[in-house]
């Protein structure tokens, strides 16, 4: 359960990211973030993964206060989180195997099954062909699908993903989402800073708007017209 | 939580070692640099305690007899002279003993022929337990102060002006020393902070996937203590080399062996104290180049 208690945040300048930002998550939901851009999504995320805390309130995961949550724990916590971004931030400087199995490492798993588990995860994003190159010569597609393969490979329990589909094409974009779908299907609360609506409309999930950093509605994708082909090319 | 395995973070620690040879380069080079001033003051130190203590073990005091003065006084004055504080030995020394041993040298030898009789007076050469100058200069005016004491001379100038001397370079030394140090730890610090700036996404992905805080820094004490640690190395074979040269040439030129002068020479001893020095130096230089980059 992530839990958000009357959340603020503001940042120096006078400048609020969220305002009073009451929300509940239950285990296993896939919930949309939307709203336009500073509309304090990313924020949102930030606090879950602890690279930033709340001015106010509280924000609560499994009954944990993240505010409180002592320096030396944040990277326990982030090891049970699985985190994707726009802008995929991969390792280039070593291989799209190592890349996945840097994450699995990390964990502390024993050589056997961080190859084990790398291979199912990249085969799972279908890029174990791909494994031995550079991040570089693979397509922003295809790298994006490496950091969903690097982000789902030890099975975290929550998913946080900021506009993970930002760059991406259509079919690129569908991917991902099946992706973060299966992940969420096998148990992974899966929350997604977007602004896909098809996306939305297409995945039937709770999408909860944000705008000027208050939670602006709390409900089901507003309906759309919705072909999985054209998912990519409608931007609310 | 399980964490890394030691095993991990040393490979990740050695693959970013081998990234930005240049500046690995500089710093080794800097480390070198101040290690090798540092070597020098250290050699410096321990010979001019070892040559010190030898030529302190010599110092004496000589205290001249009157002339003329009865057997039994001279004895007198002799024993109350070994009885003064801060006396060793005492030797005393006859007019015939003081005579002969004047009369090796064919010059002198012919001036007391001369003479035609001794000049000399008995003396007592009395051995310190003390090396302080200054306390030389009591024990001095105490022996002059003696009734049968006609003079006394201790060397105290050259004494003097010898101590003042190695204090003065050792003192120059150590200010050098301390100043090429602090510049070395500077440059350390900061080739590896510009290492950890360039490297600032990758460090924000391995947070950003749970890597804990040891596991991020660990590479950067490690690159730190190699880098201190070749900087020894360089520095012991530097001062080395530079020393056989010299040795060399004061032998050719000068018909002088350097080694009877340097009981302390660069040996093994010594090249791990500098190379332990350049492992401290490269980890203090890396905890400060770990620092802000490498936080949660």
């Amino acid at each position: 359960m992530i839990e958000f208690q009357a959340v603020s945040k503001s940042y120096p300048g006078d400048i609020s990211a969220l305002r009073q930002v009451d929300l509940r998550v239950a285990d296993g939901e896939f919930v949309f973030l939307s709203g336009p851009s500073g509309a304090g999504k990313s924020t949102l995320l930030k606090l879950l993964y602890r690279a930033e805390t709340a001015s106010a309130g509280r924000v609560l995961m499994e009954g944990v206060d993240l505010g409180r949550l002592p320096a030396h724990k944040v990277p326990a916590l982030r090891r049970r989180l699985g985190i994707i971004f726009q802008d995929f931030k991969l390792l280039y400087d070593r291989s799209v195997w190592d890349n996945v199995a840097f994450a699995l490492e990390v964990q502390g798993l024993p050589s056997a099954e961080v190859r084990r588990e790398t291979q199912a995860a990249l085969e799972g994003v279908g890029l174990m062909a791909k494994a031995r190159l550079n991040p570089h010569r693979l397509s922003g597609g295809e790298q994006q699908r490496v950091a969903v393969a690097r982000a789902l490979a030890h099975d975290p329990a929550v998913v946080l993903a900021d506009e993970p589909t930002g760059n991406l094409d259509a079919d690129t974009s569908w991917e991902v989402f099946s992706l973060l779908k299966r992940a969420n299907e096998k148990g992974a609360t899966v929350l997604v800073a977007s602004h896909n609506a098809m996306m939305m409309q297409a995945l039937n999930c709770r999408v909860v708007r944000l705008r000027d950093g208050r939670v602006d509605d709390d409900g089901a994708a507003q309906p759309t017209l919705f072909s999985p082909q054209g998912v990519g090319d409608a931007q609310p | 939580m399980p964490s890394p395995k030691p095993s991990f973070a040393l490979r990740e620690a050695l693959r970013s070692a081998e990234r930005n040879p240049f500046m690995s380069f500089l710093s080794v080079a800097a480390v070198a640099a101040a290690l090798a001033v540092a070597g020098a003051w250290m050699l410096l130190q321990a010979n001019t305690q070892l040559l010190l203590a030898g030529f302190e073990q010599r110092v004496e005091v000589v205290a001249y007899l009157r002339t003329g003065l009865a057997p039994e006084a001279v004895s007198a004055t002799a024993s109350a002279l070994a009885a003064l504080p801060g006396v060793r030995s005492m030797e005393l020394v006859s007019p015939d003993e003081a005579a002969r041993a004047l009369s090796r040298d064919p010059e002198l030898k012919k001036y007391l022929e001369v003479l035609g009789r001794n000049p000399l007076p008995a003396s007592v050469r009395l051995r310190m337990e003390t090396e302080d100058p200054a306390r030389l200069r009591i024990l001095a005016e105490q022996s002059k102060a003696l009734p049968g004491v006609d003079e006394v001379d201790y060397g105290r100038e050259a004494v003097e002006r010898l101590l003042k001397a190695f204090s003065v370079v050792r003192w120059l030394l150590s200010a050098v020393a301390g100043l090429l140090g602090a510049v070395a730890l500077l440059v350390v610090a900061n080739i590896l902070k510009l290492t950890a700036h360039s490297r600032r996404a990758e460090l924000s992905i391995m947070r950003l996937v749970g890597a804990p805080g040891w596991f991020v820094r660990l590479p950067f004490l490690l690159e730190g203590m190699l880098q201190g640690v070749l900087g020894g190395l360089l520095a012991a074979g530097g001062l080395y080399v530079l020393g056989q040269a010299l040795a060399a040439r004061a032998l050719a030129e000068l018909q002088v062996d350097l080694g009877s002068f340097m009981p302390q020479g660069i040996d093994l001893g010594f090249c791990l104290r500098l190379v332990g020095l350049g492992l401290a130096l490269g980890f203090v230089g890396g905890l400060f180049a770990a620092g802000r980059n490498t936080r949660p």
